[in-house]
Protein backbone atom coordinates (compact mmCIF):
# COMPACT_ATOMS: atom_id res chain seq x y z
CA UNK A 1 0.00 0.00 0.00
CA UNK A 2 1.32 3.46 -0.88
CA UNK A 3 1.25 5.59 2.15
CA UNK A 4 1.66 8.87 0.15
CA UNK A 5 -1.76 11.27 -0.07
CA UNK A 6 -3.08 9.90 -3.66
CA UNK A 7 -2.84 14.08 -4.68
CA UNK A 8 0.86 13.08 -5.34
CA UNK A 9 0.28 10.04 -7.21
CA UNK A 10 1.70 10.38 -11.15
CA UNK A 11 -1.50 9.24 -12.31
CA UNK A 12 -3.65 12.29 -10.99
CA UNK A 13 -0.39 14.38 -11.76
CA UNK A 14 -0.99 13.64 -15.60
CA UNK A 15 -4.81 14.10 -15.23
CA UNK A 16 -4.38 16.82 -13.45
CA UNK A 17 -2.57 18.67 -16.29
CA UNK A 18 -4.61 17.25 -18.70
CA UNK A 19 -7.54 18.75 -17.25
CA UNK A 20 -6.08 22.23 -16.64
CA UNK A 21 -5.27 21.85 -20.93
CA UNK A 22 -8.47 20.63 -21.90
CA UNK A 23 -10.30 23.38 -19.63
CA UNK A 24 -8.04 25.88 -21.25
CA UNK A 25 -8.27 24.60 -24.35
CA UNK A 26 -12.23 24.83 -24.20
CA UNK A 27 -12.37 28.32 -23.03
CA UNK A 28 -10.12 29.11 -26.33
CA UNK A 29 -12.69 27.35 -28.78
CA UNK A 30 -15.41 28.51 -27.30
CA UNK A 31 -13.98 31.98 -27.48
CA UNK A 32 -13.18 31.81 -31.29
CA UNK A 33 -16.44 30.12 -31.74
CA UNK A 34 -18.19 33.10 -29.90
CA UNK A 35 -15.84 35.68 -31.95
CA UNK A 36 -17.10 33.57 -35.41
CA UNK A 37 -20.82 33.20 -34.82
CA UNK A 38 -20.45 37.26 -33.70
CA UNK A 39 -18.73 37.30 -37.33
CA UNK A 40 -21.21 35.47 -38.92
CA UNK A 41 -24.29 37.25 -37.54
CA UNK A 42 -22.30 40.55 -38.40
CA UNK A 43 -21.91 39.18 -42.03
CA UNK A 44 -25.21 37.64 -42.33
CA UNK A 45 -26.95 40.96 -41.11
CA UNK A 46 -24.57 43.22 -43.79
CA UNK A 47 -25.84 40.67 -46.19
CA UNK A 48 -29.31 40.75 -45.49
CA UNK A 49 -29.65 44.35 -45.35
CA UNK A 50 -27.96 44.53 -48.53
CA UNK A 51 -30.23 42.24 -50.39
CA UNK A 52 -33.33 43.64 -49.03
CA UNK A 53 -32.34 46.91 -49.61
CA UNK A 54 -31.37 46.01 -53.20
CA UNK A 55 -35.45 44.02 -53.40
CA UNK A 56 -36.90 46.95 -51.94
CA UNK A 57 -35.36 49.73 -54.10
CA UNK A 58 -35.99 47.77 -57.55
CA UNK A 59 -39.80 46.57 -56.87
CA UNK A 60 -41.30 49.46 -54.65
CA UNK A 61 -42.31 53.15 -55.45
CA UNK A 62 -41.00 54.28 -52.42
CA UNK A 63 -43.54 55.93 -49.23
CA UNK A 64 -45.50 57.61 -50.10
CA UNK A 65 -45.58 56.90 -53.93
CA UNK A 66 -44.68 60.45 -55.18
CA UNK A 67 -41.42 61.48 -52.69
CA UNK A 68 -39.66 62.53 -55.21
CA UNK A 69 -42.24 65.73 -55.50
CA UNK A 70 -41.23 66.14 -51.70
CA UNK A 71 -38.45 64.63 -50.44
CA UNK A 72 -39.47 66.44 -47.21
CA UNK A 73 -41.94 63.73 -46.71
CA UNK A 74 -39.95 60.44 -47.82
CA UNK A 75 -40.19 57.75 -45.31
CA UNK A 76 -38.91 54.77 -47.30
CA UNK A 77 -36.60 54.65 -50.36
CA UNK A 78 -38.13 52.94 -53.80
CA UNK A 79 -36.91 53.82 -57.74
CA UNK A 80 -39.50 51.96 -59.19
CA UNK A 81 -41.29 53.34 -61.89
CA UNK A 82 -45.19 53.36 -61.79
CA UNK A 83 -47.78 52.51 -64.39
CA UNK A 84 -51.62 53.13 -63.12
CA UNK A 85 -50.48 53.72 -59.68
CA UNK A 86 -48.57 50.36 -59.43
CA UNK A 87 -44.84 50.10 -59.27
CA UNK A 88 -43.21 48.69 -62.56
CA UNK A 89 -40.64 45.91 -61.29
CA UNK A 90 -37.02 46.55 -62.18
CA UNK A 91 -37.62 49.58 -63.98
CA UNK A 92 -36.17 52.50 -61.97
CA UNK A 93 -37.35 56.09 -62.28
CA UNK A 94 -34.40 58.33 -62.53
CA UNK A 95 -35.99 61.74 -61.05
CA UNK A 96 -36.34 59.27 -57.65
CA UNK A 97 -32.74 58.31 -57.86
CA UNK A 98 -31.50 61.86 -59.01
CA UNK A 99 -33.28 63.44 -55.66
CA UNK A 100 -31.23 60.75 -53.56
CA UNK A 101 -28.06 61.89 -55.10
CA UNK A 102 -28.92 65.27 -53.96
CA UNK A 103 -30.03 64.59 -50.70
CA UNK A 104 -26.97 62.76 -50.12
CA UNK A 105 -24.76 65.05 -52.18
CA UNK A 106 -22.25 66.64 -49.55
CA UNK A 107 -23.47 70.18 -49.24
CA UNK A 108 -27.11 68.92 -48.39
CA UNK A 109 -26.68 65.58 -45.96
CA UNK A 110 -26.12 67.33 -43.65
CA UNK A 111 -28.25 70.78 -43.62
CA UNK A 112 -31.47 70.98 -41.29
CA UNK A 113 -34.18 70.89 -43.97
CA UNK A 114 -32.68 67.45 -45.08
CA UNK A 115 -33.16 65.94 -41.70
CA UNK A 116 -36.16 63.89 -41.71
CA UNK A 117 -35.39 62.60 -44.98
CA UNK A 118 -31.87 61.80 -44.23
CA UNK A 119 -33.15 60.05 -41.28
CA UNK A 120 -35.66 57.98 -43.44
CA UNK A 121 -32.75 57.10 -45.95
CA UNK A 122 -30.31 56.22 -42.96
CA UNK A 123 -32.94 53.71 -41.41
CA UNK A 124 -33.61 52.21 -44.89
CA UNK A 125 -30.07 50.82 -44.95
CA UNK A 126 -30.20 49.55 -40.78
CA UNK A 127 -29.15 53.47 -39.27
CA UNK A 128 -25.83 53.55 -41.52
CA UNK A 129 -24.52 55.91 -43.24
CA UNK A 130 -21.70 52.99 -44.78
CA UNK A 131 -23.63 52.38 -48.35
CA UNK A 132 -23.15 53.49 -51.70
CA UNK A 133 -26.10 52.85 -54.89
CA UNK A 134 -24.02 53.01 -58.63
CA UNK A 135 -26.07 52.36 -61.74
CA UNK A 136 -23.78 51.09 -64.65
CA UNK A 137 -25.10 50.85 -67.99
CA UNK A 138 -25.07 47.68 -69.91
CA UNK A 139 -21.62 47.38 -70.66
CA UNK A 140 -20.88 48.35 -67.18
CA UNK A 141 -19.60 51.59 -67.43
CA UNK A 142 -20.90 53.46 -64.27
CA UNK A 143 -23.27 56.10 -65.52
CA UNK A 144 -24.03 57.79 -61.35
CA UNK A 145 -23.41 56.90 -58.09
CA UNK A 146 -24.13 58.83 -54.99
CA UNK A 147 -22.99 57.97 -50.84
CA UNK A 148 -23.65 60.08 -47.97
CA UNK A 149 -21.60 63.24 -48.72
CA UNK A 150 -20.81 62.46 -51.53
CA UNK A 151 -18.47 64.89 -53.85
CA UNK A 152 -17.16 64.82 -57.36
CA UNK A 153 -14.08 62.70 -58.24
CA UNK A 154 -14.20 60.92 -54.32
CA UNK A 155 -14.82 57.88 -53.23
CA UNK A 156 -17.14 56.53 -50.57
CA UNK A 157 -14.64 55.00 -48.56
CA UNK A 158 -15.54 51.10 -49.42
CA UNK A 159 -12.62 50.43 -50.28
CA UNK A 160 -11.15 50.73 -47.10
CA UNK A 161 -13.57 48.65 -45.26
CA UNK A 162 -13.01 45.07 -43.84
CA UNK A 163 -16.17 43.79 -44.65
CA UNK A 164 -18.02 45.18 -48.26
CA UNK A 165 -21.53 43.20 -49.66
CA UNK A 166 -21.95 44.10 -53.29
CA UNK A 167 -25.43 43.76 -54.58
CA UNK A 168 -26.51 44.22 -58.31
CA UNK A 169 -29.96 43.59 -59.56
CA UNK A 170 -30.64 44.01 -63.17
CA UNK A 171 -33.03 46.97 -64.11
CA UNK A 172 -34.17 49.12 -67.10
CA UNK A 173 -33.66 52.51 -66.39
CA UNK A 174 -33.67 55.91 -68.73
CA UNK A 175 -30.86 57.96 -69.07
CA UNK A 176 -33.43 60.55 -67.74
CA UNK A 177 -36.65 61.60 -67.06
CA UNK A 178 -39.30 62.93 -69.39
CA UNK A 179 -40.68 66.18 -68.13
CA UNK A 180 -42.84 67.07 -70.86
CA UNK A 181 -43.16 65.70 -74.63
CA UNK A 182 -44.61 67.95 -77.09
CA UNK A 183 -46.33 64.77 -79.46
CA UNK A 184 -46.21 65.26 -83.52
CA UNK A 185 -46.03 69.00 -84.24
CA UNK A 186 -47.29 69.22 -87.60
CA UNK A 187 -46.57 72.27 -89.73
CA UNK A 188 -49.43 72.11 -92.25
CA UNK A 189 -48.72 75.05 -94.15
CA UNK A 190 -45.10 75.70 -93.62
CA UNK A 191 -43.88 79.33 -92.24
CA UNK A 192 -43.94 80.58 -88.77
CA UNK A 193 -46.31 78.51 -86.89
CA UNK A 194 -46.94 78.87 -83.18
CA UNK A 195 -47.93 75.73 -81.22
CA UNK A 196 -49.77 75.82 -78.09
CA UNK A 197 -48.58 76.60 -74.76
CA UNK A 198 -48.22 73.65 -72.31
CA UNK A 199 -47.46 73.45 -68.87
CA UNK A 200 -44.91 70.90 -66.52
CA UNK A 201 -44.10 70.90 -63.31
CA UNK A 202 -40.40 71.15 -61.15
CA UNK A 203 -40.81 70.40 -57.58
CA UNK A 204 -38.73 71.15 -54.76
CA UNK A 205 -34.73 70.15 -55.18
CA UNK A 206 -35.07 69.19 -58.57
CA UNK A 207 -33.85 72.02 -60.13
CA UNK A 208 -30.23 71.55 -57.99
CA UNK A 209 -30.98 67.27 -58.86
CA UNK A 210 -30.61 67.46 -62.36
CA UNK A 211 -29.79 69.07 -65.45
CA UNK A 212 -32.22 70.20 -68.28
CA UNK A 213 -32.21 69.65 -71.39
CA UNK A 214 -34.59 70.35 -74.87
CA UNK A 215 -34.90 67.84 -77.45
CA UNK A 216 -35.98 68.28 -80.39
CA UNK A 217 -36.91 65.49 -83.37
CA UNK A 218 -38.15 66.94 -86.80
CA UNK A 219 -39.13 65.14 -89.91
CA UNK A 220 -35.68 66.11 -92.10
CA UNK A 221 -33.51 69.62 -92.19
CA UNK A 222 -37.12 70.95 -94.03
CA UNK A 223 -38.81 71.10 -90.64
CA UNK A 224 -35.81 73.97 -89.05
CA UNK A 225 -35.72 76.33 -87.89
CA UNK A 226 -37.94 75.19 -84.50
CA UNK A 227 -38.26 77.94 -81.59
CA UNK A 228 -38.53 76.89 -77.99
CA UNK A 229 -39.96 79.60 -75.67
CA UNK A 230 -39.41 78.84 -71.82
CA UNK A 231 -42.02 80.88 -69.50
CA UNK A 232 -41.64 84.10 -72.41
CA UNK A 233 -44.50 84.85 -74.69
CA UNK A 234 -43.69 83.27 -78.12
CA UNK A 235 -42.79 85.98 -79.69
CA UNK A 236 -39.06 86.67 -80.76
CA UNK A 237 -36.14 86.53 -79.18
CA UNK A 238 -36.84 82.86 -78.21
CA UNK A 239 -35.31 81.34 -75.60
CA UNK A 240 -33.15 79.31 -77.93
CA UNK A 241 -33.93 78.73 -81.48
CA UNK A 242 -32.72 75.07 -83.43
CA UNK A 243 -31.14 76.58 -86.44
CA UNK A 244 -30.00 73.57 -89.35
CA UNK A 245 -27.48 71.60 -89.46
CA UNK A 246 -30.18 68.49 -89.18
CA UNK A 247 -29.59 65.79 -86.47
CA UNK A 248 -30.91 62.74 -87.82
CA UNK A 249 -30.76 61.33 -84.43
CA UNK A 250 -32.17 64.51 -82.54
CA UNK A 251 -30.40 68.02 -81.35
CA UNK A 252 -30.65 69.41 -78.07
CA UNK A 253 -30.12 72.18 -76.16
CA UNK A 254 -27.85 73.79 -74.12
CA UNK A 255 -24.52 71.61 -74.94
CA UNK A 256 -23.28 72.08 -71.07
CA UNK A 257 -24.79 70.85 -67.84
CA UNK A 258 -27.10 73.55 -65.87
CA UNK A 259 -27.60 75.89 -68.89
CA UNK A 260 -31.32 75.80 -68.74
CA UNK A 261 -31.28 76.57 -65.42
CA UNK A 262 -31.98 80.53 -65.55
CA UNK A 263 -35.05 79.67 -67.56
CA UNK A 264 -36.90 77.35 -64.93
CA UNK A 265 -38.25 77.89 -61.87
CA UNK A 266 -39.69 75.92 -59.30
CA UNK A 267 -43.41 75.08 -59.66
CA UNK A 268 -45.84 75.44 -62.93
CA UNK A 269 -43.28 76.21 -65.77
CA UNK A 270 -44.77 77.09 -69.67
CA UNK A 271 -42.92 75.63 -72.88
CA UNK A 272 -43.90 76.93 -76.64
CA UNK A 273 -42.52 75.36 -80.09
CA UNK A 274 -42.53 77.49 -82.87
CA UNK A 275 -41.91 75.97 -86.17
CA UNK A 276 -40.50 77.68 -88.95
CA UNK A 277 -40.05 75.10 -91.72
CA UNK A 278 -41.14 74.03 -94.30
CA UNK A 279 -45.03 72.94 -95.05
CA UNK A 280 -46.33 69.17 -94.44
CA UNK A 281 -43.17 68.77 -91.31
CA UNK A 282 -43.37 67.95 -87.93
CA UNK A 283 -41.69 68.58 -84.68
CA UNK A 284 -41.47 66.99 -81.51
CA UNK A 285 -40.39 68.72 -78.20
CA UNK A 286 -38.92 66.63 -75.01
CA UNK A 287 -37.81 68.69 -71.84
CA UNK A 288 -35.82 65.99 -70.11
CA UNK A 289 -34.07 66.12 -66.86
CA UNK A 290 -31.04 63.85 -66.03
CA UNK A 291 -29.36 63.86 -63.07
CA UNK A 292 -26.82 66.31 -62.40
CA UNK A 293 -23.55 66.73 -64.35
CA UNK A 294 -24.24 64.10 -67.04
CA UNK A 295 -22.38 63.54 -69.80
CA UNK A 296 -24.26 66.01 -72.37
CA UNK A 297 -23.96 63.91 -75.60
CA UNK A 298 -25.77 61.01 -73.71
CA UNK A 299 -28.98 62.89 -73.64
CA UNK A 300 -30.54 61.76 -76.41
CA UNK A 301 -30.74 58.59 -74.10
CA UNK A 302 -33.19 59.81 -72.26
CA UNK A 303 -35.54 58.70 -74.81
CA UNK A 304 -35.38 55.14 -74.62
CA UNK A 305 -35.62 52.26 -72.41
CA UNK A 306 -31.98 51.38 -71.78
CA UNK A 307 -30.97 47.68 -69.53
CA UNK A 308 -28.96 48.91 -66.64
CA UNK A 309 -27.28 47.45 -63.11
CA UNK A 310 -28.34 48.84 -59.94
CA UNK A 311 -25.51 48.28 -57.25
CA UNK A 312 -25.73 48.35 -53.98
CA UNK A 313 -22.71 48.31 -51.35
CA UNK A 314 -23.20 48.52 -47.81
CA UNK A 315 -19.68 48.34 -45.60
CA UNK A 316 -18.65 47.98 -42.05
CA UNK B 1 -15.27 4.01 -11.27
CA UNK B 2 -13.58 3.86 -8.14
CA UNK B 3 -10.15 4.97 -7.61
CA UNK B 4 -10.19 2.67 -5.16
CA UNK B 5 -9.91 -0.23 -7.30
CA UNK B 6 -8.62 1.01 -10.53
CA UNK B 7 -5.51 2.61 -10.48
CA UNK B 8 -5.43 3.94 -14.09
CA UNK B 9 -5.67 7.84 -14.02
CA UNK B 10 -8.97 8.85 -14.98
CA UNK B 11 -8.04 10.50 -17.99
CA UNK B 12 -6.80 7.34 -19.54
CA UNK B 13 -10.28 5.48 -19.37
CA UNK B 14 -12.36 4.54 -21.92
CA UNK B 15 -15.86 6.82 -20.78
CA UNK B 16 -13.22 10.00 -20.99
CA UNK B 17 -11.90 9.39 -24.24
CA UNK B 18 -15.14 9.48 -25.26
CA UNK B 19 -16.59 11.88 -23.65
CA UNK B 20 -13.46 14.12 -24.66
CA UNK B 21 -14.16 13.12 -28.50
CA UNK B 22 -18.08 13.79 -28.41
CA UNK B 23 -16.95 17.04 -26.91
CA UNK B 24 -14.31 18.17 -29.34
CA UNK B 25 -16.93 17.16 -32.12
CA UNK B 26 -19.53 19.68 -30.71
CA UNK B 27 -16.77 22.29 -30.46
CA UNK B 28 -15.77 21.80 -34.17
CA UNK B 29 -20.12 21.36 -35.10
CA UNK B 30 -19.91 24.93 -33.51
CA UNK B 31 -17.11 26.60 -35.25
CA UNK B 32 -17.46 25.35 -38.50
CA UNK B 33 -21.76 27.08 -38.28
CA UNK B 34 -20.17 29.93 -38.04
CA UNK B 35 -18.09 29.92 -41.54
CA UNK B 36 -18.13 31.91 -44.33
CA UNK B 37 -19.11 29.23 -46.22
CA UNK B 38 -22.48 29.28 -44.54
CA UNK B 39 -23.09 32.52 -45.33
CA UNK B 40 -22.18 32.09 -48.76
CA UNK B 41 -24.61 29.12 -48.67
CA UNK B 42 -27.37 31.16 -47.62
CA UNK B 43 -27.30 34.36 -49.43
CA UNK B 44 -25.26 32.71 -52.67
CA UNK B 45 -28.45 31.31 -53.68
CA UNK B 46 -30.36 34.06 -52.96
CA UNK B 47 -28.81 36.30 -55.44
CA UNK B 48 -28.76 33.54 -58.43
CA UNK B 49 -32.29 33.64 -57.97
CA UNK B 50 -32.54 37.23 -57.98
CA UNK B 51 -30.32 37.60 -61.16
CA UNK B 52 -32.57 34.80 -63.42
CA UNK B 53 -35.93 36.58 -62.05
CA UNK B 54 -34.43 39.78 -62.83
CA UNK B 55 -33.26 38.90 -66.03
CA UNK B 56 -36.77 37.54 -67.27
CA UNK B 57 -38.32 40.95 -65.88
CA UNK B 58 -35.79 43.13 -67.91
CA UNK B 59 -36.13 40.76 -71.25
CA UNK B 60 -40.03 41.72 -70.71
CA UNK B 61 -39.68 45.08 -69.82
CA UNK B 62 -37.16 45.79 -72.81
CA UNK B 63 -39.41 44.00 -75.36
CA UNK B 64 -36.60 41.24 -76.02
CA UNK B 65 -39.60 38.26 -75.32
CA UNK B 66 -42.29 39.94 -77.64
CA UNK B 67 -39.35 39.75 -80.39
CA UNK B 68 -38.36 36.49 -79.24
CA UNK B 69 -41.83 34.97 -79.16
CA UNK B 70 -42.37 36.79 -82.80
CA UNK B 71 -39.57 35.31 -84.30
CA UNK B 72 -40.60 31.59 -82.91
CA UNK B 73 -43.83 32.02 -84.40
CA UNK B 74 -42.83 33.07 -87.66
CA UNK B 75 -40.55 29.91 -87.13
CA UNK B 76 -37.53 31.60 -86.94
CA UNK B 77 -35.92 29.31 -84.07
CA UNK B 78 -32.10 30.02 -84.70
CA UNK B 79 -32.47 33.88 -84.92
CA UNK B 80 -34.84 33.39 -81.54
CA UNK B 81 -32.09 31.70 -79.72
CA UNK B 82 -29.66 34.01 -80.77
CA UNK B 83 -31.55 36.99 -79.95
CA UNK B 84 -32.39 35.85 -76.43
CA UNK B 85 -28.46 34.96 -75.93
CA UNK B 86 -27.46 37.78 -76.94
CA UNK B 87 -29.57 39.71 -74.31
CA UNK B 88 -29.27 37.34 -71.79
CA UNK B 89 -25.27 37.42 -71.96
CA UNK B 90 -25.66 41.23 -71.31
CA UNK B 91 -28.33 41.12 -68.51
CA UNK B 92 -26.47 38.27 -66.79
CA UNK B 93 -23.06 38.90 -65.29
CA UNK B 94 -20.54 37.29 -66.55
CA UNK B 95 -19.86 34.62 -63.87
CA UNK B 96 -23.11 33.37 -63.90
CA UNK B 97 -24.65 31.08 -66.99
CA UNK B 98 -27.58 30.37 -68.35
CA UNK B 99 -29.93 28.18 -70.16
CA UNK B 100 -32.89 29.14 -71.37
CA UNK B 101 -36.19 27.23 -72.46
CA UNK B 102 -39.24 28.08 -74.04
CA UNK B 103 -42.59 25.87 -73.59
CA UNK B 104 -42.35 22.38 -72.03
CA UNK B 105 -39.41 20.23 -71.65
CA UNK B 106 -40.78 17.32 -73.96
CA UNK B 107 -41.77 19.35 -76.23
CA UNK B 108 -40.47 23.05 -76.19
CA UNK B 109 -40.50 25.77 -78.84
CA UNK B 110 -37.39 27.07 -77.76
CA UNK B 111 -34.42 25.71 -75.86
CA UNK B 112 -30.52 24.73 -75.16
CA UNK B 113 -30.60 28.90 -75.69
CA UNK B 114 -26.63 28.38 -73.81
CA UNK B 115 -23.99 32.00 -73.37
CA UNK B 116 -22.00 30.87 -76.44
CA UNK B 117 -23.61 28.79 -79.49
CA UNK B 118 -22.59 25.83 -80.81
CA UNK B 119 -21.58 24.27 -78.41
CA UNK B 120 -24.16 22.49 -76.63
CA UNK B 121 -22.50 19.12 -75.52
CA UNK B 122 -20.47 20.68 -73.17
CA UNK B 123 -23.02 23.75 -71.94
CA UNK B 124 -25.32 20.31 -70.89
CA UNK B 125 -22.39 18.61 -69.44
CA UNK B 126 -21.53 22.09 -67.35
CA UNK B 127 -25.84 22.31 -66.50
CA UNK B 128 -26.02 19.11 -65.30
CA UNK B 129 -23.19 18.97 -63.50
CA UNK B 130 -23.45 22.91 -61.76
CA UNK B 131 -23.09 22.86 -57.75
CA UNK B 132 -26.66 24.80 -57.54
CA UNK B 133 -29.11 25.92 -60.15
CA UNK B 134 -31.63 28.72 -59.78
CA UNK B 135 -35.07 28.50 -61.91
CA UNK B 136 -36.85 31.33 -62.58
CA UNK B 137 -40.06 30.51 -64.74
CA UNK B 138 -42.81 33.25 -66.09
CA UNK B 139 -45.90 31.84 -68.02
CA UNK B 140 -46.81 33.41 -71.58
CA UNK B 141 -49.13 34.10 -74.20
CA UNK B 142 -47.83 32.69 -77.57
CA UNK B 143 -48.77 33.64 -81.20
CA UNK B 144 -50.58 32.89 -83.42
CA UNK B 145 -52.47 30.19 -81.39
CA UNK B 146 -52.41 32.17 -78.64
CA UNK B 147 -52.22 29.72 -75.96
CA UNK B 148 -49.95 29.67 -72.67
CA UNK B 149 -46.63 28.44 -72.12
CA UNK B 150 -44.24 28.50 -70.00
CA UNK B 151 -40.51 30.45 -69.79
CA UNK B 152 -37.99 29.07 -68.17
CA UNK B 153 -34.24 30.05 -67.24
CA UNK B 154 -31.83 27.91 -64.84
CA UNK B 155 -28.53 30.32 -64.07
CA UNK B 156 -25.77 28.85 -62.26
CA UNK B 157 -22.17 30.05 -61.49
CA UNK B 158 -19.44 28.69 -63.73
CA UNK B 159 -16.72 29.29 -65.89
CA UNK B 160 -17.52 30.93 -69.65
CA UNK B 161 -17.01 27.71 -72.26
Amino acid sequence: MNERGQIFTLDMFFALTLTVLVVSYSGLALEQARRQADAYALRYSLERAANDAADVLVKTLGRPSNWEENTETLETLGFAAENGGKAVRNMLEISKFGQLRRLANYDNWDAPVNANAVKAIKEFFGGSENFEITIFDENGNEMWNAWPRWKSGEKSGAENALEVVVVRRSVVSRYGTVRYGSGDLLNENGGRTVFSTDNFEIYPGELEAFDWYVILLTTSRSGLPVEIYVNIDPSPPPTYKFNPPYEPEGDFWPDEHGGMDEYLNVGTNIITAVSEGKKNTWAMIYLVAVPACSLPENIRLALSALTATLEVKLWR
Amino acid sequence: MSFRHDRRGFIFSLDATLAMLVVLIVMTGVARMAGPELTYGQHGYLRLERYANDALEVMELTDAMNIIKNLLAQGEISEAGNLAENVLRKILPGEVQFRLRIGVENNPRLDNVYPSAGEHAEWRAAFENADEIAVAARVSIFPPENVFDSITLYVWRGAMI
